[in-house]
């Protein structure tokens, strides 16, 4: 077995251990808190996150290959996007509305993810059902981060520049190829770590109500977090994929614990 | 090969024919059961139709499209009685049991027939895993279904997402039994154990109703 898929197997079994053990929290909460449509769209999602990674770990443990014909993996996938979109959305409640200049942003964010995805990997149709399943997630995250002023104007630009450089640079990586094409791909690893260290910088602290408490909008922020660590992991190589792969399982983590004191507090 | 239209047809007529003399709970339960067999032919004419366009071999088919497929046409008549009869939170689960169950069964019955009934501990596997697992299926999604519904949340995403869930642990049982030996013993014990891990959630929302 190679390097990679012993990390493979690894960051699988943990976050096979971590889902595990967050739905059996999560559905614990549920019978002390009775049931909250929040709290069951979260389980739903990190129970179809669980699956996905079961599949995976099988997948990898019966064909030994770590490549896959047509993925029930991206079908889960799309379905814990899906729950957890649901789940913020009921957090947030009727009030954000619809905004059409953020459904334009999101749409054009994850258009362009989804065609580096089918670019470098050729799935049209899983790719094109993922990308439609966090463009959904990304935009309710983003009614979410415009309902309670979550990011200034200038963090605002910098991710727009961030991600306009990455669009480029993956754009140069797939025309020159090679070596060089290579250095371009590798040249987006230090954006999405700086983009992933700015969520940790302000998701750890709001959730444990220390001194930068969002309030309510803590729970839109750790989703935020999650779909920028997707990103970043599906338009990543090994071995810098691991990285992502790892914030992830935390942002879930997150993600619980901001949503169950968003529960508490209501 | 086997005749399966005339096998669902030898199976349904009598049932059709109980429908007159039974009413209530018993009536809806034979229905949804005739409504899952149906489905499971329908949902055969499709794999079927997906080996030939998609160019992959019928295992290859039956591990990772069947599920999708199986899963989609088993929803449908669920969200149909749902959302189109409003049915109480009871007759919604019994309805997507029954569904399970029927499709379970003429699955059975045509693969008996196929491969032969001589071993009892391999039907009796058959029966105890692939029985169960699409009850359990059923079950996920009628769970989903019917909290969606009491939240008054009409959410096609989470309806998606709910039935993705189901999609994966079906496509999961699938690649486990695939292969003989340590994974398909883990696949015989996934349905019942995931409709062990069910039962506690089950029976505390039919509590919550009352």
């Amino acid at each position: 077995m190679n390097d990679m898929l012993t990390i493979s197997f690894l960051t699988l079994i943990s976050s096979i251990i971590v889902y595990a053990l967050l739905s059996v929290r999560l559905f614990l909460r549920l019978r002390r808190v009775g049931p909250s449509p929040v709290l069951v769209f979260l389980l739903f999602g990190v129970a179809n996150f669980l699956v996905s990674e079961l599949y995976w770990l099988s997948h990898i443990f019966i064909t030994r290959e770590n490549t896959i014909v047509f993925a029930a993996v991206e079908v889960a996938e799309t379905g814990a996007c899906l729950c957890f979109a649901s789940s913020l959305r009921t957090a947030l409640g009727e009030d954000v509305g619809k905004d059409r200049r953020i459904l334009l942003e999101a749409i054009a964010f994850m258009a362009c993810n989804t065609a580096f995805w089918i670019a470098w990997t050729g799935g049209w149709v899983k790719d094109m059902m993922s990308g439609a399943a966090m463009c959904y997630l990304f935009y309710t995250c983003m009614l979410g981060a415009k309902c309670y002023k979550l990011f200034p104007h200038h963090i605002r630009s910098a991710f727009v520049t961030g991600a306009i450089l990455i669009f480029s640079l993956q754009t140069a990586a797939l025309l020159i190829g090679g070596d060089t094409g290579a250095l371009m791909d590798n040249l987006c690893a230090p954006i999405w770590l700086l983009g992933i260290a700015y969520f940790m910088f302000r998701i750890i602290p709001a959730v444990r109500g220390g001194g930068d408490t969002l309030g309510r909008g803590t729970m839109a922020l750790t989703y935020t977090g999650l779909v920028w660590c997707l990103c970043a992991m599906y338009l990543s190589f090994e071995p810098f994929y691991f990285v992502p792969t790892v914030f992830q399982i935390f942002m879930v983590v997150m993600m619980v614990l901001a949503a169950e004191k968003e529960v508490a507090g209501k | 090969m086997i005749y399966a239209e005339n096998i669902f047809l030898c199976i349904v007529v009598p049932l059709i024919v109980s429908l007159v003399f039974v009413s209530g709970p018993a009536r809806n339960f034979v229905l949804s059961f005739l409504v899952g067999m149906g489905v499971c032919l329908l949902g055969a004419y499709i794999s079927g139709f997906l080996t030939v366009v998609s160019g992959m071999t019928a295992e290859e088919v039956s591990i990772y499209l069947s599920p999708i497929v199986e899963e989609i046409v088993k929803l449908l008549p669920l969200l149909f009685y749902l959302y189109v009869f409003s049915p109480d939170d009871e007759s919604a689960f019994l309805s997507a049991i029954a569904i399970g169950v029927g499709f379970a069964t003429f699955e059975n019955c045509c693969y008996i027939l196929t491969a032969g009934a001589e071993s009892l501990t391999y039907t009796l596997i058959r029966g105890l895993a692939v029985g169960v697992m699409h009850v359990v299926s059923m079950l996920v999604l009628a769970l989903g279904l019917v909290l969606i519904r009491r939240f008054k949340v009409v959410s096609l995403a989470g309806i998606v997402g709910v039935l993705a869930l189901s999609m994966v642990f079906h496509a999961l049982y699938n690649l486990l039994v695939s292969q003989p030996g340590v994974t398909s013993t883990i696949g015989y014990i996934l349905p019942l154990a995931t409709a062990a891990l069910l039962y506690l959630p089950f029976k505390r929302l039919m509590g919550s109703k009352r």
